[in-house]
């Protein structure tokens, strides 16, 4: 089989799948759904009128075949209809809430990543050692420990009780210039501190505890043993021979974080009132605002079946030894 | 099972079972886990022993009572706990046509209150001249804390026999330290604006809101509730921090008064009124192991009760779990071919979907019960071990042993009962450890998002109501750290039980040490 072939196998199962994910999607939202979007919108006391005239408003009206064609091309077009709560375009909320998780993520998810990755070439370096027990077992408790007692104690103590930092939200630009005053800038992050802090905390030791795993598996190879024998330091040997051996499974393990950006960190952004991707998808979910959960989902979906493709693609290219298609 | 186990493969087992233990033995992080989870399953077995209260229970102290060990510390001693107690008055007979007695049973009262055992101070009067009179009735008792969030009583009040007399009754509280005073709780003319008597005590005179007090209304109207005329039971309580801080503004004797006002009209004039079942408390500003939350709820039962929720719906969804990925797992892996490749796609749908989002949406519309909670956990968490499991059987496939053992005529049956189960029970045992506090975790974040089953006393609606119920801003920290502690310990334990359990049951990873 050849990477052409291969490629097009893959991609022709992403389609599949994100297909079926459009469709169940559809079954949930529109059809098993007992809730009606029109009694949501308005209050219970509204005369039914009205629900219907919004019913039509919104194409509800119309049969589930009618609706189903209706969606299979808009989604496909990326056409995601207007928010039955906002009465904006899904697409237009979804881009004002999307930097402020992204802000927020993303720094943390960099910041993650070199302490992370650090701590683990430390514990690999030293194993067996105090620190690397520390670091193990630091990796298992942040992993085992659900992110919110953290950032509940966080706001319990720096917001509440020592009065250091604000509540939360996120501060709002006047104009584009904002952007580069020094007074915008550190009341920005002001506000970031603490999730940004929880969010490293809770973060990092799982990357280190996977960095150093993998560089111990490697560590028993054959090559390591020769350097060893050539007397190379053995913080060398872990930071450039195995390293480089375990970069492409890490790069991997980044790439398929990235979808999770889409869906934010919902209980940070619950708990410090940032008002990001996350807090906007539990409002949606409270509500019932269809239109914006199907965009959500179905963007997660793209991301997530993307990412597994670009992952596997990046694997092989820097992987030799499992390249698809490149031997024959 | 029994004739397929003869006592040579039990002496096996148990020679396993030792080795294991002897490997576990020397696992530290492991030995943690155990330990951490065997305290929480006792814990929550024994739950209606430890717990003093049970989940429902509430106004056992006032609202975010702080830890009663906290009384240690020197701003925090001289704060009251809850008190509860029968008042036993004694009577101040101040004529002679007054008669004071106490009884402890009535047949009269037994018909309406359905209650053997009463408390019954009755004064009866009978007079000839028209002066009007007062008896007083007496409790006294020591306060020596700091003013109470909350102070209650209650009782029940009758007065029959009556001809020609007008009568009132007053409850106080009297102070009798340096600052003497004396202060109205409850009225029997409440509603028509009674005059401040002359009252020895009196020097202060506060005024207040008329303190809540709800008869109670009995709904069947009998003969009974109509022979023993104006029978009313009544509980009020003061809440006021203001009012409450006037009237127990020094520590020392106090005493509750139940002035019994008589103005005979006329010569021949009569009465008797009984006091029943009298009872006075004050609720604590400190209470228990763990304080209260905002009900005046004991915060450790509900932790405990808690437990039982929490270790059940994490083991629950981890079986099935862990079933149906080891079932899924072992069928395509084994079976191959296209119900191979129409499950693994299945899998890799479901592994698309954003985990907590859509499990939000499905309590919002399919509704939020626990076993639905635990059925769409379920739906959405075994993915990722059918996966592992059908890389291991297919592994497995090409393992020498298997391949001998195929070699030599072995049935697909015999196959994966002696071989391919017994190799994958390792991974599905782990990674059922690892089920457990993820499907806890996700109840507990359900729950703290406030989308969780409401009728439960779940960790994450403990956090839930802590968060709504300003405990942040009272600094409630047994409160909301509680439960939180609680679910840490609790998947850190099941965490680190895996691990060790990896280390033992994957030789792979023995090097690594």
């Amino acid at each position: 089989m050849g990477f052409g072939s291969y490629l097009i196998k893959r991609l022709i199962i992403i389609f599949i799948t994100l297909f079926v994910i459009v469709n169940l999607q559809f079954l949930i939202f529109q059809v098993l759904s007992p809730i009606d979007p029109a009694r949501v919108m308005i209050p219970l006391t509204a005369p039914p009128e009205l629900a219907k005239r919004l019913r039509e408003l919104f194409g509800l009206n119309k049969t589930i075949l009618e609706r189903y064609f209706i969606y299979i091309r808009n989604l496909y077009t990326f056409e995601f209809g207007i928010s039955f709560k906002s009465r904006n375009p899904v697409i237009k909320d979804i881009m004002t809430y999307l930097p402020n998780t992204l802000y927020l993520l993303g720094l943390a998810l960099v910041i993650e990543l070199i302490i992370g990755i650090i701590a683990g070439l430390t514990a690999a370096s030293k194993r067996g050692k105090t620190l690397d027990v520390a670091i193990v077992s630091f990796g298992l408790i942040s992993w085992a420990m659900p992110a919110f007692i953290l950032q509940l104690l966080f706001r319990f103590t720096f917001v509440h009780w020592l009065k250091w930092f604000p509540y939360g939200g996120v501060p709002v630009p006047t104009n584009y210039f904002d952007y580069l005053s020094f007074n915008y800038l550190g009341d920005l992050f002001y506000h970031t501190v603490l999730p940004l802090t929880t969010l490293v905390v809770m973060g990092f030791g799982i990357w280190a505890f996977y960095t150093r795993n993998l560089l111990v598996d490697v560590m028993t190879q054959d090559y390591i043993l020769t350097a060893r024998a050539k007397g190379v330091k053995e913080r060398t040997i872990v930071s450039k021979h195995a390293f480089r051996a375990i970069l492409p499974t890490v790069l991997t393990f980044i790439l398929m974080s990235f979808p999770g950006l889409l869906t934010g960190s919902i209980i940070t952004e619950v708990i410090f009132s940032w008002p990001g991707i996350g807090l906007f998808l539990i409002q949606a979910i409270n509500v019932s605002d269809y239109p914006v959960l199907q965009a959500m989902f179905f963007i997660y979906s793209i991301l997530m079946l993307s990412a597994n493709f670009l992952a596997d693609l990046l694997y092989g290219y820097l992987d030799p030894r499992i390249r698809v298609g490149f031997r024959r | 099972m029994s004739p397929f186990i003869s006592k040579m493969k039990l002496r096996i087992l148990s020679r396993r079972i030792k080795g294991f233990w002897e490997e576990y033995r020397r696992n530290k992080i492991g030995l943690v886990g155990m330990a951490i989870i065997l305290m929480f399953v006792i814990a929550g077995i024994l739950a209606p022993i430890i717990a003093p209260y049970t989940p429902q229970d509430s106004n056992l102290a006032a609202a975010i009572a702080i830890p009663e060990w906290l009384k240690v510390f020197p701003q925090y001693s001289d704060l009251p706990s809850t008190y509860k107690s029968e008042i036993n008055f004694t009577a101040e007979e101040t004529n002679n046509f007054i008669n004071v007695t106490f009884k402890d049973h009535d047949p009269e009262i037994y018909k309406f209150l359905k209650k053997s055992a009463i408390r019954m101070w009755t004064v009866t009067y009978q007079g000839n001249n028209k002066d009007p009179l007062e008896v007083k009735l007496f409790w006294n008792f020591t306060y020596s804390y700091q003013p109470p969030p909350v102070i209650g009583y209650s009782f029940r009040w009758r007065a029959i026999n009556l001809s020609n007399i007008e009568y009132n009754l007053e409850l106080c509280l009297v102070r009798w330290g340096n600052e003497s005073a004396e202060y109205s709780l409850w009225d029997s003319n409440m509603g028509v604006a009674s005059p401040l008597r002359n009252l020895k005590y009196r020097s202060t005179v506060v005024s207040f809101p008329k303190p809540p007090v709800e008869p109670y209304v009995y709904s069947n109207h009998n003969s009974s509730l109509a022979r023993l005329g104006a029978q009313l039971g009544l509980y009020g309580n003061i809440t006021s921090q203001s009012i409450l801080k006037i009237m127990f503004s020094e520590k020392g004797e106090y005493g509750l008064v139940m002035h019994i006002r008589l103005k005979p009209k006329s010569t021949n004039a009569k009465c008797e009124i009984s006091i029943i079942d009298p009872e006075f408390v004050w609720l604590g500003s400190v209470h228990g192991i763990l304080g209260t939350d905002n009900d005046g709820g004991d915060v450790f039962s509900k932790l405990i009760y808690g437990i039982q929720v929490s270790l059940s719906i994490g083991l629950m969804v981890a079986l099935i779990s862990t079933a149906i990925g080891t079932l899924v797992g072992v069928t395509s892996g084994y079976l191959g071919g296209l119900i191979d490749e129409a499950s693994m796609r299945i899998v890799d749908l479901l592994l698309c979907l954003p985990v907590l989002p859509l499990l939000i949406t499905f309590t919002v519309m399919f509704g939020r019960q626990l076993y639905l909670i635990m059925l769409f956990l379920v739906f959405l968490s075994w993915m990722g071990l059918s996966r592992a499991i059908r890389a291991q059987v297919l592994s497995m496939r090409e393992m020498a042993f298997v391949e001998s053992a195929i070699a030599s005529g072995a049935s697909k049956g015999y196959l994966l009962l002696r071989h391919i189960i017994p190799n994958i029970m390792p991974l599905a045992f782990t990674s059922m450890m690892l089920f457990i506090p993820g499907a806890v975790l996700a109840e507990a974040t359900l729950s703290f998002l406030g989308f969780g089953d409401p009728t439960l006393m779940t960790w994450g609606r403990m956090i839930n109501t802590a968060y709504a119920q300003g405990a942040f801003p009272r600094l409630a920290w047994w409160w909301i750290f509680s439960p939180a502690v609680a679910i840490m310990l609790l998947c850190a334990g099941f965490v680190f039980m895996s691990h060790a359990l990896d280390q033992i049951l994957n030789p792979r990873l023995r090097r690594r040490r």
